[in-house]
């Protein structure tokens, strides 16, 4: 029953990520800023350094490969991009401090290099043509802000959690 | 051995980014089709999302309505305003329509490349990166769901169907910026304007209008419609209005940009339009040639 509770949650969140574009009220978040939800990432990297580095891995590169085909229906970039930005951030993290703070830090700036990357992806791939000012100014903002406001809430709760299921292990 | 483990991990990233690119080639070759795991996995994900947008959906109708409660007024007296007008436009319509009916039957031309059948569809995801404007309804091929179909809401043009799966399909929005997002338009005046819909401006939130007859007189609010020329597209569906008219680089053709009239971020329910009237296969084209 245990070994479910992650890919569950996982597969909530990316269920949650689609929805929530979705959803949210219009006039807020559409007038001119593109909010981007990264919350599977942020929990992603979470698993990586907190429970279990292959796993954490494997699920970034599982959930990258469906995101691909669910959403964007260009292969290979987020399995590519979320695999190695986790495998990143679990070697930063081995060099820094495990500590909350720390891991919360680097996994917002992995949000932060993850959109740059999927920026320059698309801009060679043709699908936009804003410029990088802009790109950061109407983009990349709120996508962090956004993404902080769902790690100060959430990130205590999931490293608990997470150390819970470690110890039974 | 460290200086072995570095090569290693080098050479798995250049095989990596290989794979990455090839994945990327392949995927952005024009493919009418998804390949069947691809297909496969988007139904069944797809099914899920259904299941769990409903609930999400009913928790934003409230927080919607509470906003909306806000301007009950103001709306109130603009629509009875509108609604007086309403009952007569109402009545002309009829009219039109039944002497319409009746001067095709004279004719004996009852097809047109107007008509069309709706296909009802419900929205139950959207992109969350953004870039590729992306939603998926819950209707496919199952339900005569085709690719290049358009889709429409009550407002106006939103898109066409991108790919068709068995029970899900998903839909690129005229605000992706892609070229290939081609439509043949025409704008309603003494003269129908003929052009094509290319592309998108992302900073004036506008549609790009090329117009194919650079003399012609266009003035603001004029209204552009799909005319139905190529492709499977009906005619007569209703784009937006024309915001602005600039000349080209060259001064030899023009550009109007066209404000769409429907809502590209609050999609609820969308229609899926077939035309009836039957678009010849390109197989029997080149019989007859």
């Amino acid at each position: 029953m245990r070994r479910f509770v992650l890919p569950l949650i996982l597969s909530f969140v990316f269920l949650l990520e689609s929805s929530f574009v979705d959803l949210v009220p219009a006039e807020i978040f559409h007038k001119e800023n593109v909010y981007v939800p990264r919350f599977l990432f942020i929990l992603v990297t979470f698993i990586t350094v907190y429970y279990n580095k292959a796993m954490g891995l494997l699920y970034g590169a599982i959930f990258g490969m469906v995101y691909d085909i669910v959403y964007t229906e260009v292969l290979g970039v987020y399995l590519f991009l979320y695999t190695i930005m986790a495998y990143l951030i679990s070697w930063a993290s081995r060099i820094l401090q495990t500590n909350i703070f720390v891991i919360s830090l680097l996994s917002l700036v992995g949000v932060f290099a993850l959109e740059f990357c999927v920026y320059l992806v698309n801009l060679v791939i043709g699908t936009t043509a804003i410029s990088v000012e802009r790109f950061l100014q109407i983009r990349m903002l709120p996508t962090i802000l956004l993404n902080s406001i769902f790690i100060l809430l959430f990130a205590y709760p999931f490293k608990k959690l997470l150390g819970k299921l470690h110890s039974e292990k | 051995m460290p200086q072995f483990f570095l090569n290693k991990r080098l050479i798995i990233l250049l095989v990596c980014i290989i794979v990455l690119v090839a994945l990327i080639g392949f995927s952005l070759q024009d493919r009418n089709k998804l390949s069947w795991p691809e297909q496969f996995l988007k139904d069944s994900v797809g099914w899920v999302q259904s299941i769990f947008h409903q609930p999400s959906q009913a928790i934003a109708g409230i927080i919607d309505n509470i906003n909306r409660i806000q301007d009950t007024y103001e709306e109130n007296k603009l629509l009875k305003e509108k609604l007086d007008s309403f009952g007569q436009l109402e009545a002309k319509v009829q009219e039109l329509e039944k002497e319409n009916l009746e001067l095709r039957e004279v004719l004996e031309k009852t097809e047109s490349l107007s008509q069309f059948n709706k296909i009802q569809a419900t929205v139950i995801g959207r992109n969350p990166d953004q870039w590729h404007e992306i939603i998926t309804v819950n209707r496919g091929t199952r339900h005569g769901v085709k690719v290049d179909m358009a889709v429409v809401t009550s407002k106006g043009l939103i898109g066409k169907v991108k790919h068709a799966n068995t029970f899900t399909s998903t839909i690129q929005l005229l605000s992706s910026p892609n070229r290939i997002n081609r439509i043949s338009a025409y704008i309603q005046g003494e003269t129908k304007i003929m052009g094509l819909i290319e592309g998108y401006d992302e900073e004036k939130e506008a549609l790009l209008f090329k117009i194919n007859t650079p003399d012609a007189k266009i003035e603001k609010d004029q209204k552009v419609l799909t005319s139905g020329l190529g492709g499977i597209f009906p005619s007569e569906l209703y784009i937006g209005e024309v915001m602005d008219v600039v000349p080209d680089d060259y001064g030899l053709t023009k550009t109007a940009y066209v404000k769409p009239a429907a809502d590209f971020y609050e999609i609820d329910h969308v229609i899926i339009v077939e035309r009836t009237m039957i678009v010849p296969d390109d197989d029997e084209e080149e019989e007859e040639s």
